[in-house]
């Protein structure tokens, strides 16, 4: 359980890195916090011929708001999104999301642009930022484009980076106690990958009645899922538990939800409903607390 | 504790001296090895559950810059004999299907072993072995152990023509009377899945081949250095005398290393051909695909009782997937299995049929209650079935097939003879720890919210330390487990050393020998070393398994010790000028009784004794040593009898099908005990194997034979998340045939456990209108199972 | 190509030459350094037991490469002793008989030590999601709990036991 022997770089700049990059093409690699590319070189499921290790450049890390618009670092580990009190504030689903990837160990070192670009379909990550409508920066030694999560994940471990590029930066729109929110992840240990990954974002007006519902389903398809009937069904009712429940009981996966020796889809299919319709609750919960 | 009376180690909950090294990064274990000149292993294994091999083409490896030499199975099979099997039953003829250390012909396990390289170091010898081109023509895979026992399957070994690997058949009282006799026959098939008890440290080995003493010196992670020994000379035809097997801190056994592993065996070989030590640490992969897999069963068993509860007869086969090879161990597994269908109940007939079939799975042998897990699972599980069907409380149904008190000594219908002990009295304090009542009106109460808690019970009565005889097969010269040779020393400082040829595999014999020597002797716990596992200067011993430490090593100590106790006397008693029994020895000090200010340090008496020997009297020979034997009774299969109930509550959430356990109630009963810390710490941790083995882990293939569940990723052991606070209440009925009346109790844990989890998760969800017989208990087969259910309603 | 690599090593400074990029951290510490008492016990950052502190926080050494840790602070388990005293963790796990086998004890008292510097008094429920990254196959982990409960209340305390 050793990697192959690879080139290595750790460049002290972005741009040096990009420059890097670029250069290798399809050879390169980039290494953030490593804790899933690390694992696949030690199977040798993965040689690079070139890491290019990110681990020396300052200044990518940093969780900030402005104008309403919360901007992450993409090297930002997932403890310090976890700890982040602008997070907990200000975006508490991205907080929670990212409290229960792997263990403390992994998020000391794991970061956010780390998981997005490695793109595993049962990453915490991904439907929360769909849901929240999130873009990430893209970058390469040519330039930068700004491309929307919900245009970014294309097949399992496959997005719309390209072979020079890097995401630098997340980008989504904060919010405060108007909205309904939940992160919730089943999974047979604490500490595994999802079976069934959910996030929910609840708008309502003043009577409680729903305005906007932005519900997503991590690890049931090879890219986050939103369940749009399950957010029609929503919209225009009040936010109840019984119209969580029948909400919910739209749910429906599509012919590509996988199976593994933890979950077949036939499973994945089954409990969705169930993890959409207490997500649901836990929202709606959320929501009528801060009346109170 | 400095001021000792006698008797006051033992009973304490005393921490452990040896923790020292441990907490401080400073225990040694295998990796922790390093010799000079010492070179690196890896093995190159097979892609296919089953192939032709046509060719192993070295060259381009042995290019590699840092390679050193790469052995294949076919010089392998020219250097060494096949590995050992054994079998538990005296009369057994087993035909051995061939295992070679590596495969030279045919592999039949996906990643066994076909060749193994040595380069300069760890990380070479991985790129060294991606290297060796081998040539595979496949062969067709078999994968179920009933498909396996068809006449058209495939054959995996030329000398077994069914596929059967071996055929054990017990009975005892009268079956037919006991079934003629019955209301009622209830017939299940059970099934056990496989999993394994996956240690943290995995396998590993440091062989090293001196050419200029012809002798091989091996550290290896093992729970037998001395069989190990034994077993090495006899596959390298190499001279026993002139092998040394060091078993340093061992992180883990749990019966998988009782193996007599194909690998080491290649690495001396490898040693051998080198004249340099060589070092191989197993990978986690290797370690789930390649090194052994257990508890895979299917018991097919009938159960006859009357309608009033009484239980008659118990009849059953069993059909266990040994995988591609039999292991030394393979019968064990099999025939617990067998002998502990009868429980710790009255039974008039019992009936039971074992095989063992052949398939292109990793080979299968010993984890942590070797065989008995499946024994007890099927008996508690059809009591539990009985009563649903009579209508009966499961605790009532078991207060009227329990062997009382006065009934014992008492011999099982399976022939099992249960020691000491109140078995009624445990189930009584379980049901009170855990307020039985309440917990099922809550449960009552819950029910009707939705909520699904299940309250398991399940006792059984564990046999530790076996004394069978391990005859038949092609090497019967493996010494029994009954027996115990223990040499204790007094150095020149006043300090004893305690040497046993076993090795702690986190069973805490540092401490408890200790307790028990320092009692007997009369000195300080602190004054009190243990060395272990290393054959050249402890006596031969059949290694830590099977429970046995307590019950029959600790009475060899304790023996041991009293004769060393003599000879300090009669050195005292010299020095003091007193008669030898008029000498008392307390806190590292002897004094004439009553009269304390006659008094020598144990520090002199062994001055004395080793450096003044001229002015000993003739008939005290030199020196400040005991070396004695213990052997323990042989009327039964095992030596020691220790019992429990185990009581978990869980709750499983039948929308998902993901079960948590609440809280967790212990009642045991191992005899004295010599530490009770050290129990609790065994009887938790193996309820936790328990509780991993039912609900999170399960070595999965797929119809290829290829392993799906190789890492930790897959192969979910529990964590800190996933398991309860345990109660654990004590008893304490003394063995009556055991000097000091001490049980082992080590494997129970890993026993009880499973029919108790089982028991609570049926109990949460079968008034729902399934019914549970086989495991795993995981979120997909539980909405499986409820699945079938609707299917079945509708 | 290999690099020389400098690092603090539990309060030493350590200077390696000629370091191989793909080392990973737990071979450099084990086989260079010689520090055995950080453990390998799975292939995939799942065990915990090669956890060590990097810059103060815990980490799987197998999943980090060797030549990161050049310029910054690394404290492995024989770290932790300060002046002839135990660490209260070390002491906890002895004194409530938090391990058996020893093998994984390592990870967990680094994996403990990250914990507590985060949470001075954590409950159970959050020394056990603390811990959810180290595998224990002996104890079932009740007593690894209640010798972390043990060391936060001595640490509160301040107390320690001598080595």
């Amino acid at each position: 359980m050793i990697p192959r022997s690879f080139g290595y770089h750790d460049p002290a700049t972005l741009d040096e890195a990009l420059t890097l990059l670029g250069e290798y093409g399809e050879d390169g690699k980039l290494m953030a916090g490593g804790q899933s590319l690390l694992p696949m070189m030690k199977f040798r499921l993965a040689s690079p011929a070139h890491i290019v290790d990110l681990c020396r450049i300052p200044g990518v890390d940093t969780i900030e708001e402005s104008n309403g618009e919360i901007r992450i670092g993409a090297l930002a580990t997932h403890r310090s999104l976890e700890d982040s009190q602008l997070l907990k504030s200000r975006c508490p689903i991205l907080a929670k999301a990212a409290s229960s990837i792997g263990d403390a160990q992994v998020r000391n070192l794991g970061t956010i642009g780390g998981a997005i670009a490695h793109a595993d379909p049962a990453a915490n990550y991904s439907p929360v930022l769909v849901a929240l409508g999130a873009r990430f920066v893209v970058r390469s030694a040519q330039g930068e484009r700004v491309v929307a999560a919900a245009d970014f994940y294309k097949d399992t471990f496959v997005t719309a980076l390209r072979p020079s590029e890097m995401v630098t930066e997340i980008r989504v729109l904060a919010f405060g106690r108007e909205v309904g929110w939940e992160h919730a992840k089943l999974s047979r240990r604490a500490s595994d990958f999802a079976l069934v990954g959910v996030a929910v974002l609840l708008r309502a007006d003043a009577a409680d009645v729903c305005t906007q519902a932005d519900v997503v389903l991590g690890a049931v398809a090879p890219v986050p899922v939103r369940m749009q009937g399950v957010e029609v069904a929503l919209v225009g009712k009040p936010l109840t538990s019984a119209a969580a429940a029948q909400a919910a009981s739209v749910t429906k996966l599509g012919d590509k939800t996988p199976s593994d020796v933890h979950a077949d889809a036939a499973y994945r299919a089954e409990v969705a409903p169930v993890c959409v319709r207490r997500a649901l609750e836990a929202a709606i919960n959320r929501m009528t607390a801060r009346n109170k | 504790m400095s001021d000792a009376d006698e008797g006051a180690y033992v009973g304490q909950r005393l921490a452990r001296p040896e923790d020292r090294r441990f907490i401080q990064g400073a225990a040694t274990y295998v990796d922790d090895v390093a010799l000079p000149g010492m070179v690196f292993a890896a093995f190159v294994r097979s892609p296919h559950a089953h192939a032709r091999i046509k060719s192993v083409n070295a060259e381009v490896a042995l290019d590699h810059p840092k390679a050193l030499h790469v052995l294949t199975g076919a010089e392998a099979v020219k250097a060494s004999h096949p590995m050992p099997v054994y079998s538990y039953e005296p009369a057994q003829k087993i035909e051995k299907p061939a295992y070679p250390c590596l495969a030279a012909e045919r592999v039949r396990f996906v990643n066994e072993p076909v060749a193994v390289v040595a380069a300069t170091d760890r990380y070479s010898a991985d790129d060294v072995a991606e290297l060796v081109e081998v040539e595979y023509e496949p062969l067709p895979v078999l994968m179920d152990p009933e498909v396996s026992l068809q006449e058209s399957s495939a054959k995996l070994h030329d000398n077994l023509p069914n596929n059967i690997g071996l055929h054990l058949v017990r009975q005892g009282g009268d079956i037919k009377a006991a079934f003629a006799e019955a209301d009622g026959v209830l017939r299940r098939r059970f099934r056990m899945h496989r999993h394994t008890g996956s240690p943290i440290e995995p396998r590993g080995i440091v062989a090293s081949y001196n050419v200029g003493q012809n002798a091989l010196t091996v550290y290896a992670s093992t729970q037998i250095p001395h069989i190990l020994k034994t077993h090495l000379s006899e596959i390298l035809d190499f001279p026993e005398s002139n092998i040394r097997v060091i078993a340093p801190d061992l992180g883990g056994g749990f019966g998988n290393k009782l193996q007599v592993a194909p690998e080491y065996v290649a690495v001396c070989l490898l040693s051998m051909r080198l004249g340099a030590p060589v070092k191989w640490i197993e990978t986690r992969r290797e370690s789930l695909s390649a090194f052994i897999h257990a508890r895979d069963q299917i018991l097919d068993a009938e159960i006859a009782y009357k309608k009033d509860g009484t239980l008659l007869g118990i009849s059953c086969n069993i059909l266990v997937d040994a995988g591609a090879y039999l292991d030394a161990r393979i019968s064990g597994p099999t025939l617990g299995a067998g002998l502990w269908l009868t429980g710790p109940y009255r039974l008039k007939g019992y009936f039971c049929d074992m095989k063992e079939t052949m398939t292109n799975k990793c080979p299968y042998a010993a984890y942590r209650g070797f065989g008995s897990t499946k024994g007890v699972f099927v008996i508690e599980r059809s009591v539990d079935l009985i009563a649903n069907e009579l209508g009966m409380d499961r605790a009532e149904i078991r207060r009227k097939n329990l062997i009382q008190p006065e009934e014992l000594p008492y011999k099982t219908v399976s022939g099992l003879v249960y020691d000491s002990g109140d078995y009624e009295e445990a189930l009584d304090r379980a049901l009170q720890a855990v307020d039985y009542q309440k917990l099922k009106a809550e449960q009552a109460a819950l029910r009707k919210r939705g909520k699904y808690i299940g309250i398991g019970l399940a006792m059984a009565v564990e046999g530790a330390g076996w004394n069978t005889y391990t005859a038949a097969m092609a090497r019967p010269y493996v010494p029994t487990q009954d027996y115990s040779t223990i040499t204790i020393r007094m150095n020149l400082s006043g300090r004893v050393t305690i040497y046993i040829g076993d090795t702690s595999m986190g069973t805490s014999h540092g401490v408890t020998a200790s307790q028990v020597a320092a009692d007997a002797l009369g000195v300080r716990l602190e004054d009190i070393d243990l060395v272990e596992g290393d054959t050249a200067v402890t006596p031969y011993d059949s290694g830590t398994r099977a429970a046995r430490f307590a019950g029959v090593v600790i009475p060899g100590v304790e023996k041991a010790a009293k004769s060393l106790r003599s000879k300090v006397a009669r050195v005292a008693a010299h020095i003091l000028e007193a008669a030898p029994e008029d000498i008392e020895i307390r806190s590292g000090e002897a004094f004439v009784r009553g009269l304390r200010s006659k008094t020598v340090t144990l520090q002199r008496v062994a001055q004395v004794a080793f450096a003044e020997v001229w002015s000993l009297p003739p008939d005290i020979p030199p020196g400040m040593e005991a070396t004695e034997s213990f052997r323990a009774p042989r009327d039964s299969i095992c030596v020691t009898w220790p019992y429990s109930v185990h009581m978990p509550v869980v709750e499983v959430d039948v929308e998902t099908g993901i079960t948590k356990v609440l809280k967790y109630v212990i009642v045991h009963d191992c005899g004295t005990e010599i530490n009770p810390m050290v129990v609790e710490g065994q009887a938790v941790g193996g309820s936790v194997q328990g509780i991993g083995g039912v609900l999170f882990e399960e070595l999965v293939y797929d119809e290829d034979g290829q392993l799906l569940t190789s890492t930790f990723m897959d192969y979910l052991l529990p964590t800190a998340c996933e398991v309860p606070n345990f109660d654990v209440v004590h008893m304490a009925t003394p063995a009556p045939q055991i000097p000091g009346g001490y049980k082992g109790m080590g494997e129970g844990g890993a026993v009880y456990s499973y029919a108790a989890v089982i028991s609570a998760v049926a109990d949460a969800i079968e008034h729902l209108g399934v019914e549970v017989t086989s495991t795993p208990l995981s979120p997909k087969r539980i909405r499986q199972m409820m699945r079938e259910r609707a299917v079945v309603a509708a | 190509m290999n690099r020389t690599i400098q690092t603090r090593v539990n309060g030493r400074k350590s200077i390696e030459e000629n370091v191989e990029p793909r080392m990973l951290l737990v071979h450099f510490l084990r086989d260079r350094l010689r520090l055995t008492g950080t453990h390998v016990g799975c292939d995939s950052t799942n065990c915990g037991a090669c956890t060590v502190l990097f810059d103060g926080k815990a980490v799987k050494s197998c999943t980090v490469l060797a030549v990161r840790a050049h310029g910054h602070e690394v404290t492995t388990v024989e770290g932790l002793a300060q002046n002839g005293k135990l660490h209260p963790l070390q002491a906890g796990f002895q004194h409530e008989h938090g391990l058996q086998c020893g093998y994984c004890t390592p990870g967990f008292i680094m994996a403990a030590c990250d914990l507590l510097s985060r949470n001075p008094a954590p409950t159970e429920q959050e020394i056990r999601l603390g811990l959810e990254g180290n595998l224990c196959r002996c104890t079932g982990y009740h007593n690894i709990i209640k010798a972390v409960q043990w060391a936060a209340a001595n640490l509160a305390e301040g107390k320690s036991d001598h080595v």
